[in-house]
């Protein structure tokens, strides 16, 4: 793959967006700006400057951890709110099994439109395509012709000189 | 066999279980299986603490936002579709809705929004200061409109890519970055000379 060369402009807004410690910045830019900052002393000022603001949200702190009163408390959500697990039908259960066991996930009806939209395209695509090569004969004479060769695959130099 | 009342545990979980997967463990909630939920309990219940905290700004309603979230994801756990993102996305966003259902209550209710109070006792005059900046940052925090303070949260505290923090907020990338931009530019000016003073004296320290 090709490396995307940055400009200025580009890494100002991704210093200002994500600030100056590159770990931030996102992976698909990363090199690239990194190369620029190397190459760039006006870049390497600003990604400087952005720092102060990254120093700043990292004074506040980390929330303390859940306590053990609190993790009971959701503990007991299980046992005393109802689980609405769905009724399935057995031959959805079956399916479900199914593909679990080949670590596959049940296929929603809205993720199977494109699938049939492809498949109605290329039915009606076949169909117009076997019209055309397999055309009604333009004439009574041709038609004849062709019901004659059939009968007859021997003929079919006769048919061609028909055409 | 599970016993049908009683906190459950992960305790009372064999060790295989703990090692499962986020989505294997969601399949067998939906069947109803209590100790794959104390499992994703224990193993979740921090990370997403700390974004309710950092969000809501008080402990009592981070805990009361993660509760009803993990309530939410106890009665719908079918409802996870694992092809559509990974479970702690999709946990993000039952969390993070919770949270701004409880800043709209607290707006109806007109409760004063805090951040939960910092012992003023005397210390050391170090950790004093770092007491007064996060007081400071967290302040200027407070004053962002709620989607840039958001955007800031996901994407510096939290570490979720821009694509993930862009898919919470149902934003593309770009406007996740003006978000991002106008956060940090709001802070900048919110914190002023005071924030650079205290960040020199923290230098001298």
């Amino acid at each position: 793959m090709t490396q995307m060369k940055m400009t200025f402009k580009q890494f100002e807004s991704l210093v200002v967006s994500y600030g100056g410690q590159s770990e931030r910045w996102p992976v698909d830019l990363r090199k690239a700006a990194l190369q620029f900052m190397g190459e760039n002393a006006k870049a390497k000022e600003i990604a400087g400057q952005a720092l102060n603001i990254d120093r700043f949200l990292d004074a506040v702190p980390v929330p303390e951890a859940a306590s053990d009163a609190f993790l009971e408390r959701l503990h007991r959500i299980s046992s005393e709110q109802t689980n609405t697990v769905p009724s399935k039908s057995k031959r959805q259960n079956v399916i479900q099994t199914l593909l679990d066991l080949a670590g596959l996930s049940m296929p929603r009806p809205a993720t199977l439109i494109p699938q049939a939209a492809s498949l109605f395209v290329a039915g009606l695509v076949g169909i117009m395509l076997g019209l055309s090569t397999f055309g009604i004969p333009a004439s009574a004479e041709r038609a004849d012709a062709y019901a004659y060769m059939f009968g007859n695959p021997s003929l079919e130099t006769e048919l061609l000189e028909l055409d | 066999m599970q016993d049908k009342k009683g906190p459950y545990t992960s305790a009372h979980t064999d060790l295989g279980l703990n090692a499962e997967p986020d989505h294997k463990l969601v399949a067998r909630i939906a069947k109803g299986d209590r100790a794959a939920f104390a499992v994703m309990v224990d193993r979740h219940t921090n990370r997403y603490l700390a974004l309710a905290h950092r969000v809501l700004g008080r402990r009592d309603e981070a805990e009361d936002a993660v509760q009803e979230a993990f309530v939410k994801f106890w009665k719908n756990a079918h409802r996870y579709e694992r092809g559509k993102a990974r479970f702690t996305t999709w946990f993000y966003r039952i969390v993070v809705n919770q949270c701004l259902d409880k800043k709209r209550q607290r707006r109806l209710l007109t409760l004063p929004e805090y951040y939960d109070a910092v012992d003023e006792g005397p210390g050391p005059d170090e950790a004093y200061r770092e007491k007064q900046l996060a007081e400071y940052v967290n302040d200027a925090l407070k004053q962002l409109p709620e989607r840039q303070r958001l955007a800031i949260i996901l994407c510096y505290h939290e570490g979720l890519t821009n694509k993930e923090a862009a898919d919470l907020l149902e934003v593309n990338i770009k406007a996740l970055e003006s978000l991002l931009t106008r956060g940090r530019r709001g802070l900048e000016t919110s914190l002023g000379e005071m924030g650079k003073t205290l960040l020199d004296m923290m230098d001298q320290s």
